[in-house]
């Protein structure tokens, strides 16, 4: 089973960090992603990665309310696992440490 | 989509689906979205179980091909000329059925898809095959007309009807726990 969290997944665990476990489930979690890299993301794929995320203990989830509103189906919200933050925290760190000293990537925006 | 898709994806996604659509998304978006979701679960069970992705497709073609041969040489024996196809039209798309019903009865959800697409790629190649290989006699142009639409329109429609035909009382033994779960 893999480590590392490829850029889908970092950016999955990103925005439900970023949103919470009350507001994430699968739509805002897919506009977050949207609003801030640009990127569209289709539902599945999202459904599709947590569900992978959550067998390898990144995160986890628990049904919500369901409504009128969502034709009576309930809500999956999703939450990181303190394993889902320490893989976070040491991807970041790995990136970091590769961004350092490459002299295209310092000081302009391209 | 209910039935067609893995069932821990499927009740939350297409709970979001409808919230997006009575939210003022397209009906564009919304058939969209749904044949991603078709498309991803189908390819993500592929990757899981490959040996019963085999073993679904076999026994649907297994079903499917001596049905569907049984059942038109016999009405080939009472009807003839091109009003044979209106009588193999609906013999082709209950033999379909029955494979897919199979296929949803015996597998998870997503195998009937995944049969289901895997008859069109089989018939594409089929096409294809006589397109650039000269080894036929050119086909009459009605039989072109009624193998296109068998192969690609009512034997994939048949397998996914019959699929869905075959939910209700079908039991998803190799899922994921279900959302339904307490």
């Amino acid at each position: 089973m893999a480590d590392h969290p490829g850029s889908l997944e970092l950016m999955l665990l990103l925005a439900v960090l970023r949103l919470g476990e009350d507001k994430a489930y699968g739509v805002p979690i897919s506009t977050e992603i949207e609003q801030t890299t640009g990127r569209r993301v289709a539902l599945a794929s999202v459904y599709a990665a947590l569900d992978r995320m959550e067998e390898r203990g990144w995160v986890a989830s628990r049904v919500g309310e369901s409504t009128a509103a969502r034709g009576g189906r309930a809500k999956r919200h999703f939450r990181v696992t303190t394993e889902g933050v320490r893989l976070v925290r040491e991807t970041k760190g790995s990136l970091v440490k590769m961004w350092r000293g490459i002299r295209e990537l310092q000081g302009g925006t391209t | 989509m209910e039935s067609l898709v893995a069932g821990r994806m499927s009740e939350a996604l297409l709970g979001d689906l409808i919230e997006q659509y009575q939210g003022g998304r397209s009906r564009t978006w919304y058939w969209w979205q749904v044949l991603q979701a078709l498309v991803i679960s189908a390819g993500r069970e592929v990757r899981r179980r490959t040996l019963d992705t085999v073993s679904a497709i076999i026994i649907g073609c297994a079903t499917a091909l001596p049905l569907c041969y049984a059942s038109t040489s016999l009405a080939a024996r009472f009807v003839s000329g091109y009003k044979t196809f209106l009588v193999f039209v609906p013999l082709v798309f209950f033999s379909a059925a029955a494979s897919g019903w199979i296929v949803r009865r015996s597998y998870p959800r997503p195998m009937v898809v995944i049969y289901a697409g895997f008859c069109l790629v089989a018939s594409a190649v089929a096409f294809a095959m006589y397109a650039w290989l000269p080894i036929y006699d050119p086909i009459p142009l009605p039989v072109l007309a009624f193998l296109l639409a068998s192969d690609f329109i009512i034997g994939p429609v048949g397998v996914l009807a019959g699929g869905i035909w075959a939910s209700p009382g079908a039991r998803d033994v190799w899922e994921s726990p279900s959302l339904d779960a307490p």
